[in-house]
């Protein structure tokens, strides 16, 4: 891939040990290059690389990178993690990730699941259906404080919600067996919540409430944790076409970092840059010369060529 | 007003025809730090000077816009009136 011109004269940075820095080089973008000395080219790659990759995880809501493998077995791969590996170090926490999630105690807890009294803040909306249901419900801030409560062989939950609805302060009896609290690790900074309130003497028999929202999940669960279902059809119906940006520019910048770890092996494709002008001035046909160019002659010893680094 | 309303909806109807092009602008937009990456990351791999890689990042990522600009137009141009 080097041209004549450049496998004919010296790389004017320190080589160092091909494998560290073919090592280096795949872990984070630009860092085998930052070990030769080539600071310039460090920064381009890791500033435009990782800039893509993270950009496209803000992107997709931090939900963009996971792996989660169609069937089942943590050892495949599926091709969409496979691009996103190649970033390196960035892209590999999903791969414990999964490990995380696929433990069977990571799983949503439901009412028949609930063993201990929880609490919990959420965010989220009052939500009110059928016969008087005007001017019930409206976004709800505060903590919530479930208990199971077993009625027969029926799975219900008790409990209360403290804090506030549509900013005034507000406490709601919690009473059912509609209760949902997503699995603590999976894809997403929050966790969603799902809870029926207890109805009230006074209010219509057809009246429906329920509280829906999400509380905070931890940076450590949820970074590049594969999401569930109920997640991913969130994301697609909230951000549509961008959500699929996102996954691109994740693909983009793995393909791209293949690149910056043969630049960093091999040395630029093309020469250095200035062999046209090299054979300007020594007047010949061919465009090899010896020795570094002179704007980086002095920057780094001399001490392999393309040839012999294929060891 | 009736007259403003009918020729709003006229207007409206006119740059409907485009609409579903300047509803992916903000999409679009993307493409410029996207193709920027790509350009400096593409030229940095081929060359080592910084002048060079500066010099064809430029041209790479005016090629890559007017080549989009240029898709995008031909798709305008074929989707017109449907």
């Amino acid at each position: 891939m080097t041209t004549a011109a450049a496998e004919s004269r010296p790389m004017p940075w320190k080589q160092g040990n091909l494998w560290v820095v073919g090592l280096l080089a795949f872990l984070v973008p630009g860092l085998g290059h930052l070990y030769q000395g080539r600071i310039l080219k460090a920064a381009i790659y890791s500033v435009c690389i990782l800039g893509t990759f993270f950009g496209g995880m803000q992107m997709g809501e931090w939900v963009t990178v996971y792996h989660l493998p169609q069937d089942g077995k943590s050892g495949s791969i599926s091709l969409s993690y496979a691009g996103q590996l190649l970033v390196g170090a960035c892209a590999m926490p999903a791969w414990f990730q999964t490990q995380r999630y696929l433990d069977p105690q990571n799983s949503d807890i439901l009412a028949g699941t609930l063993t201990d009294p929880i609490r919990f803040p959420i965010r989220g909306e009052l939500i009110a259906t059928g016969p008087g249901s005007d001017g019930v419900g409206g976004t709800l801030v505060g903590e919530l404080e479930v208990a199971p409560n077993r009625v027969g062989f029926a799975s219900e939950i008790t409990g209360k919600f403290t804090g506030t609805v549509n900013g005034k302060p507000a406490e709601i009896k919690l009473a059912g067996s509609d209760f949902l609290l997503a699995r603590p690790i999976g894809g997403g900074f929050d966790r969603e919540v799902r809870c029926s309130v207890a109805r009230s003497s006074d209010q219509h028999q057809h009246l429906v409430q329920v509280i829906q929202g999400s509380t905070p999940r931890s940076w450590i669960n949820a970074f590049e944790a594969p999401p569930d279902p109920r997640k991913l059809n969130d994301l697609n119906g909230r951000l549509g076409k961008y959500y699929e940006l996102a996954l691109v520019f994740t693909w983009i910048a793995g393909l791209l970092n293949v690149l910056a770890f043969w630049d960093a092996l091999l040395g630029p494709a093309y020469g250095f840059g200035d062999e046209l002008e090299s054979a300007k001035q020594s007047g010949s046909n061919s465009p090899a010369v010896s020795g570094p160019p002179p704007e980086i002659a002095g920057s780094q010893p001399v001490v392999a060529t393309p040839s012999t680094m294929t060891a | 007003m009736p007259t403003l309303d009918f020729v709003s909806l006229a207007i409206l109807n006119t740059f409907g025809l485009i609409q579903p092009v300047y509803a992916q602008i903000g999409v679009t937009w993307y493409l410029l730090p996207l193709a920027l990456a790509i350009s400096l990351v593409y030229s940095a791999s081929r060359y080592e000077l910084p002048e060079r890689i500066l010099s064809r990042a430029v041209r790479l990522f005016i090629t890559i816009i007017v080549c989009m600009g240029a898709v995008l137009a031909l798709l305008w141009f074929l989707s017109y009136g449907l």
